[in-house]
């Protein structure tokens, strides 16, 4: 199982990572992008089980990457880890065919919660 | 911390900043009054902007040595690997999830911007500035509401 994190904070994509596998996902095989434009490029190069993107990046937006991955006709499980989790944004997430929308902070609950009816329960 | 005000409440700045230590840090922060005197370093700020009904500033400030536990602790590695440019990028995070779950308790629309992180000496507090204590450790949050728009409650 590959699962792309996007994120412009390295930081951030550690602490993605590490979660995933406190979530019991540790078995996947992770890959990172820096923003929108470098994930696109990955997703097209080697396609992803499941990409969980930041939303406010620079570049490329995460909301922007799911526009552009729709217009493209790439059909990829996608959802967002982001520290802006308002109504409008969950909505528009949503609209644009996100699975789930994760709130900064979290913890592995929240990410077994959101990722068990994506990925299959943890093994 | 869901109902939606114009203005940034301390109550707010305070259950948002322990919930992010937490999940970075694995420790809660208790708030204080005051922090420690400065021993004589810049400090490190790392700030976003919101832009909308209320437009401002929210700012983290700590010191290096904080920021520098912080960069071992999420980068897992020993203290002397820990470079200027990974401290920056923690500070960032850790501005970009305070300042965007603040703004969520804002009115829609508005905007986050990406999180900026400078050397400063300690100066004066903002309309709104609370401080924190972790482990051995203290910092301040601090929300500025812009010259137009000055609507902090503290």
């Amino acid at each position: 199982m590959k699962v792309l994190i996007v994120d412009d904070s390295r930081a951030m994509r550690m602490i993605v990572t590490r979660t995933l596998r406190q979530a019991g996902y540790g078995g996947a095989e992770i890959r990172e992008a820096e923003n929108g434009a470098q994930a696109l490029a990955a997703i097209r190069a080697d396609k992803p089980d499941l990409v969980l993107c930041d939303w406010n990046m620079p570049e490329m937006s995460g909301i922007e990457l799911l526009s552009t991955l729709n217009q493209q006709g790439l059909k990829i499980r996608f959802g967002f880890v982001t520290s802006e989790g308002t109504d409008t944004m969950r909505e528009r997430a949503r609209q644009e065919g996100a699975l789930f929308l994760i709130a900064k902070p979290f913890s592995a609950e929240t990410f077994g919660t959101a990722l068990t009816p994506v990925l299959g329960p943890p093994s | 911390m869901s109902e939606i005000s114009h203005s940034i409440e301390r109550d707010s700045v305070i259950e948002v900043t322990r919930a992010v230590c937490e999940c970075l840090l694995g420790d809660l922060a208790e708030p204080c009054s005051q922090r420690r005197p400065l021993d004589g370093t810049d400090e490190l700020v790392a700030s976003v902007t919101i832009t909308g009904v209320w437009s401002g500033d929210v700012s983290v400030r700590l010191s290096p040595a904080l920021a520098t536990r912080l960069a071992r602790e999420i980068f897992e590695i020993d203290p002397t690997s820990v470079d200027e440019v990974g401290v920056r990028d923690v500070l960032g995070e850790v501005a970009n999830m305070i300042g965007g779950n603040l703004k969520a308790l804002l009115p829609e629309p508005s905007r986050l911007s990406l999180p900026r992180v400078v050397r400063a000496p300690r100066g004066v507090g903002s309309e709104l500035t609370q401080a924190f204590v972790v482990g051995s450790d203290d910092f301040e949050v601090s929300v500025k509401g812009s010259s137009d728009q000055p609507m902090v409650r503290s």
